[in-house]
């Protein structure tokens, strides 16, 4: 039995055939094929068996989900654990290696792909990405950080006082 | 930064203090993201305390307090944020500790109709006394009550009574998620939404029955967690729950100290043991008679195959004496199952093949005589035979066979275990019965040879009579114990869940200054062969604490690193193939 193609359909209208199992990785899209498919085996002599489904999602654009795509191809053969198993663990675990690599993109790619990854609900590439943004974050100073993600300083100077003076029970030694 | 709320709270979920303090003082936008994690779960530890890896907690110091009262003072939105306060220092003396529990339930107080906005939970980890939260807790809630009934005294006397007295019983205290209760009585204050009740009542004649009501049943129908750490506790309670048909529909944690065990069938009715996935057994077993054979037996039919969800398990022998005496040895008794710990030990299979985290702790005792098998020397050291080293043999293959194992954790390995098996590619007698000889024989690293001579020096000095090494190693053993807390008082499903350590690095003792970290560097650098054995037959263990110290695992592509987290240790393995 052949399988019955799959094509994405991208808020700017390229088409991306894949493999089920790689569509799969998001959640939304299994849920969806779940409704689309009913029982597909029983049904082997229907006509529009060669017919493509095609599958839309408005809210990414054909360069994010070329990156979304990219990653799912890549553990398309991986279970993921369950979440409620090993929540300790998880937590502190570090970013895989090759998760950490994929994601080494500018931030405005970064943004979109946890965007894509939250709308399409891929919880691990998710997870991934608001490690890396954590990442990013962790061991710099306000000004270091202000500095990495382009934001402005909207305190005054008396309340960035006040702040300081609040946090001071938080700070090691 | 442009993403969404929800994704910035997954993104501060995974910082650290300092970040978060970094990332309050970079915009508006973060901070609003970043002070809520800061205050959410917070953990008052000595200043003195050791840090481990990173938690959901905060650390607050105990010299910081008053810092840290000025900011909820100065800024009123803070102390909503706080939702669970944990004390793990010694002292809970702490100066303005009642201001604080006074500003937590007066916010809880101001919201009660939104019970689970607020403070959840309120802790003191550790302590014989728990600190009478409760009561200060009820006491705080009757003197706003009477001061709400004052300004309305003179318009209708009688509504008025009717309105307080209905008032003190419907919530005579503000509702939690998590109680730590001194009294069995307290059952009847705590709320329907309650989820973890943790007993510590440290008199017996605190342990008076509670009344059994609507309310009560439909907490008891919903708790996940108890916890009771007295045995005298235990028996009050479940001979009553029992007799009243209580039955725990949705815990799913169960930690009990028993003391006598015919209560346990009780115990075994009023809880759905199929639910459980943390259980800890803790247990005092002052003499051993054939009668209690039948006993021990009878519980242990009891948990067979009913525990099929267990993921973690904790079993501890509170023994206030060495059981590694003649005296505990002289009966052919002890090695049957009248003795609780034996019997526990060689049915181990029963608390299901797939825990991933096991405490076990079969001797609390930490001292270890010297050992001999010759019935001559029974005045001076404890006697073993064949017999007694084949068990100990069999019964630590026991613990191995639990290969799902990620957390192992021997409290009693150095003193209980150690001296009578030897570890080199599959457990075996230890022939020579010296307990101290393994530190000479291992690695012979310039580090190893300092720290050698190092021992000989303590020992000259420490007076345990000469150069007697073996004295000398016991009571750094025993040091290195005290590292852990004490299960009379905690939970051996807890250890790794707060991020402090008593750090007993240095110990001062007299004028001596005894460096532990150095004397665990010589202690694991000797046993390599007794850890990669480990990491062999267990190949999902992360953590592996031995007596007090604490190893991290890590798995790489063709190597295994290993870490003492506290003492400046590490080794790597090669993966074999």
């Amino acid at each position: 039995m052949t399988e019955r193609k799959i094509i994405i359909i991208t808020s700017d209208g390229d088409k991306f055939p894949v493999e089920r199992k790689v569509a799969e990785k998001s959640i939304l899209i299994k849920n969806m094929l779940k409704n689309l498919l009913p029982a597909e085996e029983e049904e082997e002599d229907d006509e529009d068996e060669d017919e493509p489904i095609e599958v839309p999602t408005q809210n990414v654009r054909s360069a994010v989900m070329k990156n979304i795509l990219e990653w799912c191809d890549h553990y398309k053969d991986y279970n993921f654990p369950d979440d409620e198993q090993d929540d300790d663990s998880k937590k502190s675990a570090p970013i895989d290696a090759w998760d950490k690599n994929f994601l080494n993109v500018d931030q405005e790619m970064l943004y979109e792909i946890i965007l894509a990854a939250n709308y399409l609900n891929i919880k691990p590439l998710l997870n991934a990405g608001c490690k890396v943004v954590a990442e990013m974050i962790r061991g710099k100073s306000p000004e270091e950080i202000r500095k990495t993600f382009n934001i402005v300083n909207d305190f005054t100077p008396e309340e960035e006082a006040a702040i300081r003076r609040e946090n001071e029970w938080a700070e090691d030694r | 930064m442009n993403l969404p709320d929800d994704i910035l709270d997954t993104v501060v979920s995974d910082l650290d203090t300092k970040s978060l303090l970094s990332l309050s003082l970079s915009c508006e936008k973060l901070r609003a993201h970043a002070v809520p994690k800061l205050y959410r779960s917070l953990l008052l530890v000595d200043t003195r305390f050791n840090t481990v890896g990173e938690s959901e907690f905060t650390i607050l110091r105990t010299s910081k307090f008053r810092q840290f009262l000025e900011a909820l003072k100065s800024n009123r939105s803070l102390i909503g944020l706080v939702q669970r306060f944990l004390i793990a220092s010694h002292s809970n003396n702490v100066e303005g500790l009642e201001f604080l529990v006074g500003m937590l339930i007066a916010f809880k107080l101001k919201n009660t109709d939104v019970p689970l906005l607020g403070l959840k939970e309120f802790k003191i980890l550790n302590e014989t006394t728990p600190y009478k939260f409760l009561f200060m807790n009820k006491e705080y809630v009757a003197s706003q009550n009477l001061k709400r009934s004052s300004t309305l005294l003179y318009e209708n006397d009688e509504d008025e009574f009717n309105k307080y007295s209905n008032f003190g019983q419907a919530s005579s205290v503000v509702s939690l998620q998590s109680y730590q209760l001194v009294n069995i009585t307290d059952l009847n204050d705590v709320s329907e939404d309650a989820r973890e009740i943790c007993i510590n009542t440290s008199n017996r004649y605190q342990n008076a029955g509670f009344i059994m009501t609507k309310k009560l049943s439909q907490t008891f129908d919903s708790l996940e967690s108890l916890e009771i750490l007295n045995p005298d506790a235990v028996n009050t309670l479940f001979s009553q729950l029992d007799d009243e048909c209580v039955r725990f529909e949705s815990l799913n944690r169960l930690s009990l100290n028993i003391k006598d065990l015919h209560i346990v069938p009780a115990v075994a009715r009023c809880v759905d043991l199929a639910k459980l996935d943390r259980f800890e057994l803790k247990f005092k077993q002052t003499s051993i008679g054939e009668e209690s054979e039948e006993i021990n037996l009878r519980m242990v039919n009891l948990f067979k195959g009913q525990l099929e969800n267990l993921k973690q398990l904790s079993l501890v022998h509170l023994n206030s004496n060495n059981l590694l005496k003649n005296q505990s040895q002289t009966s052919q008794l002890v090695l049957s199952n009248s003795n609780l710990s034996y019997c526990i030990m060689e049915h181990l299979d029963i608390f299901s093949p797939s825990i991933t985290y096991l405490n076990l702790s079969m001797n609390n005792f930490a001292y270890l005589p010297p050992i001999s098998m010759s019935y001559q020397d029974r005045m001076t050291h404890f006697i073993v035979d064949q017999n007694f080293l084949e068990t100990k043999v069999r019964q630590f293959n026991k613990i191995l066979a639990c290969n799902r194992l990620k957390t192992l954790m021997i409290p009693d390995f150095f003193y209980n275990w150690k001296p009578f098996i030897t570890i080199n590619r599959e457990v075996k007698n230890q022939p020579q019965l010296n307990a101290v000889e393994y530190l000479y024989t291992g690695c012979n690293c310039r580090k190893c040879v300092e720290t050698r001579q190092l021992l000989s020096r303590y020992s000259e000095k420490l007076s345990f009579g000469g150069k007697d090494l073996a004295s000398t190693y016991n009571f750094l053993i025993g040091l290195l114990h005290t590292r852990l807390t004490k299960f009379e008082t905690s939970s051996g499903l807890d250890i790794l869940k707060y991020p402090v350590l008593d750090p007993i690095e240095v110990s001062h003792y007299g004028y001596l200054d005894i460096d532990i970290s150095r004397v665990v560097q010589l202690i694991l650098d000797n046993m390599l062969e007794d850890l990669s054995f480990f990491v062999q037959k267990l190949p999902k263990l992360r953590i592996l604490s031995l007596g007090g110290i604490q190893i991290s695992i890590q798995h790489t592509k063709n190597e295994i690193k290993m870490r003492a987290v506290q003492d400046r240790w590490s080794s790597v393995l090669r993966r074999s193939t």
